[in-house]
This record gives structure tokens, C-alpha cells and sequence, in this order.
């Protein structure tokens, strides 16, 4: 039990010496404990699915106007109906997930990378770096985010790389501050004096052996951020800072169902119930694989 | 206590100061020149070298920076181009709109998140608690501007009611009227804070309730009511005061969403309407207010955290 108890903590996690089951079964057991993470995951697996191969799935093209006659209810030819032009709703939702799922995959790239730099090179170095990191970081906090992507979108003009630069660069602090955090505790680790006895310069210790510790944290937090990133872009786009026209973007069309007159409630319904539908399972998603990899996250994201 | 609050502002000044020269920054790179849209359509060549100059234009960066911090702190801060009217009245005439939308929202947000919350904890994997639970992850992950959207057409296309919308009524002009306006923005406005509020009171209970002096308190013989009342509440509401207050910065931000759509004459509103109109100058100083609120806001948070936990000191 001794022995049990030395090789039972590693990084924070259970180990126990049990036999080890086939991986079908555990990957079983994972689901069987984690049923909503479960239904995110094939949510999302489904909506990446309807982007990919949205030219096979929409029936009409998203700008094709011809398609219908304005303002139908909802009917076989056309299962959303059709906007005030006579466009598509369901083709337009179908494309509308190809933009969000990319502006969301490359801004939580984006803002993830570098909050992981920011973060490890503040919480190892500290001093003066660290303080003034986290100084930006606290500016950034102090300061509404809906406000800060406006601002920096209607400066930069709108445009798909600046909707994903926008909503990237608003994660970047909370993100930096979590993984500032877990490297502070991560730097006092055994593995990181060996290194440093080696004579690893710190560079190497930086992202040769830090970094790749962090990667589940990263995981783990980008994943809860991919909602955080849709619901931004599509509040962008509302506001018409975000996505330009006419691209069918899921946020514009709320918009221009909600000004348009006389009104369509259908239009407004499906491109709002998308989003609804994605940033859930997003965050259906992220809660599992919080719980799974590191439950002492829970309430911090 | 007092050599905290001082360390804090003095944070605080720092981070505004930050934010000051990012935004002054950021502004001069953005495209378009002031002075030209200022001066708007059939405008010549000397009268924009001649608004230029009127607004400081051609100084050098340092100087312009440091005459906008005078024209910020002494609430100088110019005509809006889009109405034309000085800034600083449309500030003090909007205030009360957005103190009051906010105010009802994070009243909803307390009442609803953490009375959920609490009977989700108490009664936990119970219907209910599959229920507020359920709530709350859909409330979190449906996008305020969309609900604000069907509240409004909804009822119009099915009934044909319309709430009256520009021009808020002052509360005490007539308190029905007026929260007749409030309510519903707040209310949307509040979904996302609520469904979040619940969510952490009731993880934050449940820890609570597993600790040694709440079996204490139980094997004594107490009520549950007055275990869960007196004992476990208090603790278990610490960090959710936190929160609560640092969600007023998310609030503010939404309220540029809620006071579009359902029209109400506020600061988000306005903040929005001069971005539009790429006034730049008016936006920097905006940011820089809000930035100050919001530092203030979180000081505030901090000093009641102190007050509620004893446990917690400041040196």
C-alpha cells in the first residue's frame, strides 16, 4: 500500500495500481460518467461535420435570392424558411456554421498561444517581466470586453482576420493569468532544478520542459473558450463590427431579422437557436474535460 | 486596512494610466483623420488644416497626450460629432439610465442566481436541481442580443404589442412605466450573470455543506433551515459576492447590446453611437471613464470581502 500511495500521485492525479482494461471499455467508463461532456462532444462533432461539407448539405446557394419567395414559414423546401430577399435560412445557418466554427477555431488558437507564452515567461521569470505582464493583464480585465472588441474592430475595419484577431486578443488575459499561476507551482518542480543544474538555458526550460507540462491545461482551457469565441463573434457580428455583409454570418442574421419589417419570426429564430446549440455544446464539452483532467479548476473557468 | 486601500488606488492609477496611453495608442493608428470627419461632407482643404489645428491635431503625440488627460479630468471633453451636442451633458443625461439598468440587473441576478442556487444545493440531485441546472448551462450559452430580439417581436407579431420604446420614463415620473422599460433589458441582460450566479452559489454551498462545523452544527440538533440559513450561507456566499461584483464589468459591457435594442437612452448606447461615427477622441475618453468605474468597482469588491470573511487581512 506503501509503495500504492508513492506512485499514486503524479501531477495531481489518482494512480492506482489496477489492471489495465481495454481502452474501449474505459473510454466507456469516461462516458458513462460524463453523459452531458458526451452529448457536447457529438454536437460539436456534428456541427464541424455540417461546416465541412456545408456546399453538400445547404440546398440553395446563401446569396440566391430566387430560391423562394419571401418570408415562407417553414416547409419541406425550405426547413427554415426564407429571409425578407427569399434566401434560404436553412442554407444560410448551414454556411453560417462554416464562419463561426473557423472564427472561433483560429481566434482560440491564436489567443491561447500567446496568453501560453505570456503566462509561462511571467510566472517563470517574475521581477520586472512578470509585473509589468501582469499589469497589462490587469488593464485588460479592468476593462469591459464586448467594449474592447468593438473598439478594436471598428478601428481595424470590419473583416473575417479582424473578427478573429479581435476575439483572439480578448482572451489572451484571463488565460495568461491560469497559466501563470500553474507555472509558479510548476517551476518549483524537481525536474525544472535538473534542467537547470544541466545548464538548460532558459529558453530551453521555458519550452522544452515547461511548456509541454501545460498542455492539458491549454486543452482544457481552450475548449471552454471556444464559446466564449462564438457568442463574441456573433455579438460582433449584431452589432454590424463583425463579419461583413453579405456573408451569413449567424449574428447578422439576427440583426437584419430583427429591422427588417414587416416581421419574420422563423428568420430570427434558427441562426439565434444555432449559436444557442454550438456554444452548448462547446460548453457541455469543456465542463467534462475540466472535471476530467483537472477538477481543482472547477469555478476558476 | 487603510495602507491597503491606498496601495490598491495607487494600482489603480496605474492601470488606468496603462490603459490610457494603450487607447491613445491604438486610436492613432485607426484610419481616417479626425479632423476630416469632423468636418464632414464638401469640406475644404483649409478649413481641415484649420480643425486640425483646433483640436490639437498637429502637436506633437506627448503634448496632445497629456492635453487630453487635462480635458479627461477636468470633464472638458468637446461636442459629439454625431448630435453635435457637448459630451459631457449626454454623459450626465444618460447616467441615470444605465445606473438604473444596471442596478435592476444585478438585483435580478442576486435574487434569482443565488435563491436557485440554494435550492439546487439543498435538495441536490433532486428534480429541481436537474432542473436549475439545466437552466443555467442553457442560460449561459444563449446569446443575450437573440433573446432580447424575440422578446421583442414575439409579443409584436402574436399580439401586437409593442413597449414603448425610445425616451426612458424617470422612476419617479411614473414608477410603472418605467419599470416597464427596465425590466425586460435587465432581465436579458441578466440571463447570462444569473445562470453563472447559480452555478457557483450552488458548488460553493455544497463545499460548505460537507465542512466539520456543519455536521456540528446539525448533530446539535439544529433545523436545517437554520443550518443552512445561518451557518452555511454565510460562508458559502463569500466568493459569490465576489463574483457578483466583478460581473458589473461584463453588465457594462452589455449594456451596449440591451440599450440598442430596446432603445433606451443610456451610456452603452452612447458609447456605441460615437464609436460608429469613428469619434475617436470622445471614444478614448469614454474607455477611460469606464476603465476608472471599473477599477472602483473592483476595490469595492475587495474591501466587502474583508468585511465579510474576518478571516481574510489585508497588510
Amino acid at each position: 500500500m506503501a509503495t500504492n500511495e508513492a506512485i499514486g500521485r503524479l501531477g495531481g492525479m489518482e494512480l492506482t495500481l489496477r489492471p489495465r482494461r481495454h481502452w474501449a471499455r474505459r473510454l466507456l467508463g469516461v462516458i458513462r460518467q460524463n453523459p452531458l461532456g458526451f452529448i457536447g462532444l457529438l454536437i460539436i462533432l456534428g456541427l464541424a461535420a455540417v461546416a465541412a461539407f456545408a456546399p453538400f448539405i445547404a440546398p440553395y446557394d446563401v446569396g440566391d435570392f430566387r430560391s423562394g419567395t419571401p418570408r415562407e414559414d417553414p416547409s419541406w423546401s425550405h426547413l427554415f424558411g426564407t429571409d425578407q430577399l427569399g434566401r434560404d435560412v436553412f442554407s444560410r445557418v448551414v454556411f453560417g456554421a462554416r464562419i463561426s466554427m473557423t472564427v472561433a477555431f483560429f481566434a482560440v488558437i491564436l489567443g491561447t498561444g500567446i496568453a501560453m507564452v505570456l503566462g509561462i515567461v511571467s510566472g517563470y521569470l517574475g521581477g520586472m517581466v512578470d509585473n509589468g505582464i501582469q499589469r497589462g493583464v490587469d488593464t485588460v480585465i479592468a476593462f469591459p470586453q464586448l467594449l474592447l472588441l468593438l473598439i478594436l474592430a471598428q478601428v481595424l475595419g470590419p473583416s473575417m482576420e479582424t473578427v478573429i484577431l479581435a476575439v483572439g486578443l480578448g482572451v489572451i488575459a484571463p488565460i495568461t493569468r491560469i497559466v501563470r499561476g500553474a507555472v509558479l507551482s510548476e517551476r518549483n518542480n524537481q525536474y525544472v532544478e535538473a534542467a537547470r543544474a544541466l545548464g538548460a538555458s532558459t529558453p530551453r526550460i521555458l519550452f522544452v520542459h515547461i511548456a509541454p507540462n501545460m498542455a492539458a491545461l491549454a486543452i482544457i482551457i481552450a475548449s471552454t473558450l471556444f464559446g466564449v469565441a462564438i457568442l463574441a463573434e456573433a455579438s460582433l457580428s449584431f452589432l454590424g463590427l463583425g463579419i461583413p455583409i453579405p456573408n451569413p454570418s449567424w449574428g447578422t442574421d439576427v440583426s437584419l431579422a430583427r429591422t427588417a419589417r414587416p416581421l419574420h419570426i422563423w428568420w430570427a429564430l434558427f441562426p439565434g437557436l444555432a449559436i444557442t446549440v454550438t456554444v452548448l455544446g462547446f460548453n457541455l464539452l469543456g465542463d467534462a474535460l475540466r472535471d476530467i483532467f483537472d477538477p481543482r479548476l472547477r469555478g476558476r473557468l | 486596512m487603510r495602507a491597503y486601500i491606498i496601495r490598491r488606488l495607487l494600482l489603480g492609477v496605474g492601470t488606468l494610466f496603462i490603459l490610457s496611453l494603450a487607447v491613445f495608442a491604438m486610436l492613432r493608428i485607426a484610419p481616417g483623420d479626425p479632423a476630416v470627419i469632423r468636418c464632414g461632407l464638401a469640406c475644404t482643404d483649409t478649413r481641415i488644416e484649420a480643425i486640425r489645428d483646433d483640436m490639437g491635431l498637429n502637436d506633437a503625440y506627448h503634448v496632445q497626450y497629456l492635453n487630453w488627460l487635462g480635458d479627461v479630468v477636468t470633464g472638458d471633453l468637446g461636442d459629439a460629432n454625431f448630435s453635435g451636442k457637448p459630451v459631457v451633458d449626454s454623459l450626465i443625461e444618460r447616467l441615470p439610465v444605465t445606473l438604473e439598468l444596471l442596478i435592476i440587473t444585478i438585483l435580478v441576478t442576486a435574487v434569482v442566481g443565488i435563491s436557485f442556487g440554494i435550492i439546487s444545493a439543498v435538495y441536490r440531485n433532486s428534480a429541481a436541481d436537474y432542473g436549475v441546472r439545466v437552466t443555467a448551462v442553457l442560460g449561459l450559452a444563449v446569446p443575450n442580443f437573440w433573446v432580447a430580439t424575440l422578446v421583442l417581436i414575439v409579443p409584436l407579431t402574436l399580439w401586437g404589442y409593442a413597449p414603448d420604446l425610445g425616451g426612458a420614463v424617470g422612476f419617479f415620473d411614473d414608477p410603472l412605466a418605467n419599470l416597464r422599460q427596465f425590466v425586460p433589458p435587465a432581465v436579458v441582460l441578466g440571463l447570462a450573470s444569473s445562470a453563472g450566479i447559480m452555478r457557483l452559489t450552488r458548488s460553493s454551498l455544497l463545499e460548505v455543506l460537507r465542512t466539520d462545523y456543519v455536521l456540528t452544527a446539525r448533530s446539535k440538533g439544529l433545523r436545517e433551515r437554520v443550518v443552512v440559513g445561518r451557518h452555511a450561507l454565510r460562508n458559502a456566499l463569500i466568493p459569490v459576492v465576489t463574483v457578483l461584483g466583478l460581473q458589473v464589468a461584463a453588465l457594462m459591457g452589455g449594456t451596449v447590446i440591451v440599450e440598442q435594442i430596446f432603445a433606451l437612452p443610456g451610456l452603452g448606447q452612447f458609447f456605441f453611437q460615437t464609436l460608429l461615427s469613428r469619434d475617436f477622441i470622445v471614444v478614448q475618453s469614454l474607455t477611460l471613464y469606464i476603465g476608472a468605474v471599473v477599477v472602483l468597482m473592483n476595490l469595492l469588491v475587495d474591501i466587502c470581502y474583508a468585511w465579510l470573511d474576518p478571516r481574510i487581512r489585508y497588510e
